[in-house]
């Protein structure tokens, strides 16, 4: 199916969208190289489905631009723009049997009926559906109604693949197999993806890069690492994985870390990015730093530059353990701690820690 | 013991209530196959000689045959008419479409007599006159409004995904309605359809204001019968006749449309 397939990229230039007077997508700038998959991750409501709704031509811009492989298609109609969708629920059509839905596309387009039937047993067999051509779609599992959906558009070989929340409907551990199944399809056919999910695991661990969105505005673009280990702001920290907030002020900068003093006049270092402005002492400033990042260890009589706080709780979840605390100024952080090694004596609720972390792991987030 | 008596009590009232819904048919199409001119129940003997009566009659003929033309007519333009109507009310969004939706189903809360007075009104003012045309046009106003509802909610309960998913794969929009759209919607044109033909082809309150004695239909032909004569066994094979054709009529929509494939559709 590779052959003589065309790559594209996909470029949102400006993308505007209002229902009345809510935004629901607000001056979205975002390319996709040809060939990448890419996420739209946010919470429901946040403007993803209605960007990959104005991709597919759906939804009508109130402003800004569409453009596929270069050509601008806000004036295209949905059926000439060459793209390939797959929703939530599938779609698929209950009047029409397994072969019927997937050759669908071809017979539209006015494919010759011998080069229909061969692609459409390609597509099948692509998505291993063999041998299910005369069911109808009600007698299927979710798992292979969604592998119709996929064969269905893939066999039009569209420009562009569209993933609306397509494993939404799937329960885990078939989500995680089709997480996989449709990861290694995509680089199969090398089709340009676009693929909107609210499960921030789900676009780390598919996704060639993710676009973080949240009240209609792009929030920040980039590898799944680049998101989770530095986020802009402290929505993507917080929506991306779990993160500890400490509200503090810049104290003043020690040469490529800043200092900086919590509310209770203790200081924690964390790491300025290269071209950042650090801003001026005093500012009001949130660090944040993962919990697996933060070291935790009983209480020592000498304090060596840490941050002193009061264990409050203790999760065991067998591979590793969640310890919850709380420091004098009443900010509450969470450490994470593999449990490969021994639990250091003193490491009970109602303790005395010691909290730690290397500033390199911590990021400054400006409000 | 108590859920024994209790399904007793049940079935009893079920057969109560369907011998009392089925009595008059009975009746009727019993008195038909009777000898006796005179209508009795039970039926006296064994004959289809009303029946050849009835047929070999030109009032009654002619009325059958009008009535069939007209419900047919009827249903036909009744769903040109709500198919777009349903259409437009589902899928457009525009001002007046709660208005618009109100407006085209009122017939039905409208009182069939003040209907039919209104239109013969109508026709009179605006020179129309009587005629076929429009008693066609009375019968089509008040059967859209079981086309549209039909129609809508079939429509209302089919996901719009469908129809987009079929225009992103290439389908034109007439395309798309082609072969996705109008195939989803058939049950609900079928019922709306059946029930269009039937209302036109049993409505008097309507018809009897804009008949005349060229273009009388059979309701009407049936009802100034019996104004005149008696109940007998030529109006028992006429019911017979009409109650044969609306049987094989919803025996065929099973057939085509059963209930169990209305209800998989959408699953």
């Amino acid at each position: 199916m590779t052959e003589g397939r065309r790559t594209v990229d996909v470029e949102l230039r400006g993308l505007c969208k209002r229902y009345g007077f809510v935004a629901a997508v607000e001056a979205l700038d975002l390319r996709i190289e040809p060939g990448q998959f890419v996420a739209l991750l946010g919470p429901s409501g946040c403007g993803k489905t209605t960007t990959l709704r104005a991709i597919a031509g759906l939804v009508r811009p109130d402003a800004g631009e569409v453009l596929v492989g270069g050509r601008v298609m806000n004036d295209v109609p949905v059926h000439r723009r060459r793209l390939g969708l797959v929703a939530q629920n599938y779609a698929l059509f209950p009047h029409m049997t397994v072969l019927e839905n997937v050759t669908f596309g071809l017979r539209m387009r006015g494919a010759m009926p011998a080069d229909i039937e061969r692609r459409a047993q390609e597509a099948l067999a692509t998505v291993q559906l063999t041998g299910m051509e005369s069911r109808y779609p009600r007698q299927l599992s979710g798992g292979q109604q969604q592998r119709v959906a996929l064969a269905r558009c893939l066999v039009v070989e569209p420009d562009v693949l569209l993933l609306d929340e397509p494993l939404g409907a799937l329960d885990k551990k078939l989500r995680e197999r089709m997480q996989v199944e449709l990861k290694s399809l995509q680089r199969h056919v090398g089709i340009t993806t676009i693929f909107v999910t609210h499960d921030q695991e789900e676009a780390l661990t598919m996704s060639d890069r993710v676009a973080v969105m949240h009240q209609g505005r792009l929030q920040q673009v980039g590898t799944p690492q680049e998101i989770y280990e530095a986020p802009k702001n402290r929505f993507v920290a917080d929506f991306v994985g779990v993160c500890n907030f400490l509200e503090c002020r810049v104290a003043g900068r020690e040469k490529e870390t800043v200092l900086l003093s919590l509310e209770d006049g203790t200081f924690v270092r964390a790491a300025v990015l290269a071209g950042t402005a650090v801003p001026p002492a005093g500012t009001r400033v949130v660090l944040a730093v993962r919990p697996e990042k933060v070291a935790i260890d009983a209480a020592r009589a000498e304090r060596s530059g840490g941050l002193r706080a009061r264990l409050e709780n203790l999760v065991y979840l067998g591979t590793a353990i969640h310890f919850h605390v709380r420091t004098a100024a009443g900010a509450r952080i969470i450490a994470y701690r593999q449990n490969d090694v021994m639990l250091p004596v003193g490491l009970h609720p109602g303790a005395e820690v010691d909290l730690g972390w290397d500033p390199a792991s911590a990021r400054l987030l400006i409000e | 013991m108590m859920s024994d008596r209790g399904t007793l009590i049940l079935r009893v009232y079920c057969g109560a209530v369907l011998v009392f819904l089925s009595m008059p048919i009975v009746v009727a199409v019993g008195v038909a196959f009777g000898e006796d001119r005179i209508a009795r129940f039970p039926p006296t003997g064994f004959s289809l000689h009303w029946f050849s009566a009835a047929l070999s009659d030109a009032t009654f003929l002619g009325a059958l045959i009008n009535s069939l033309e007209l419900a047919t007519l009827t249903t036909v333009i009744a769903v040109l008419i709500g198919l777009p109507a349903a259409i437009a009310l589902v899928r457009r969004r525009f001002p007046a479409q709660p208005t618009l939706e109100a407006f085209l189903l009122s017939p039905l809360s409208l009182p069939g007599v003040l209907f039919g007075v209104s239109m013969l009104f109508f026709l009179g003012a605006t020179r129309f006159g009587l005629t076929w045309w429009g008693l066609l046009a009375a019968h089509v106003v008040i059967a859209v409004p079981y086309v549209l509802r039909a129609t809508l909610a079939v429509y209302r309960g089919l996901d719009r995904g469908l129809e987009e998913a079929a225009l992103v794969l290439g389908a034109g929009p007439w395309q798309a309605f082609w072969h996705v759209t109008l195939p989803l919607l058939r049950p609900g044109l079928a019922a709306g359809g059946l029930f269009a033909f039937l209302i036109s082809f049993d409505n008097v309150p309507v018809s009897i204001f804009l008949t005349t004695a060229r273009n009388n239909t059979l309701p009407v032909t049936i009802m100034s019968y019996l104004v005149s004569q008696d109940f007998d066994a030529i109006i028992g094979a006429i019911s017979a006749a009409q109650v044969g054709i609306v049987f094989v009529l919803l025996y065929l929509l099973d057939r085509i449309y059963g209930v169990a494939r209305l209800t998989s559709f959408g699953a």
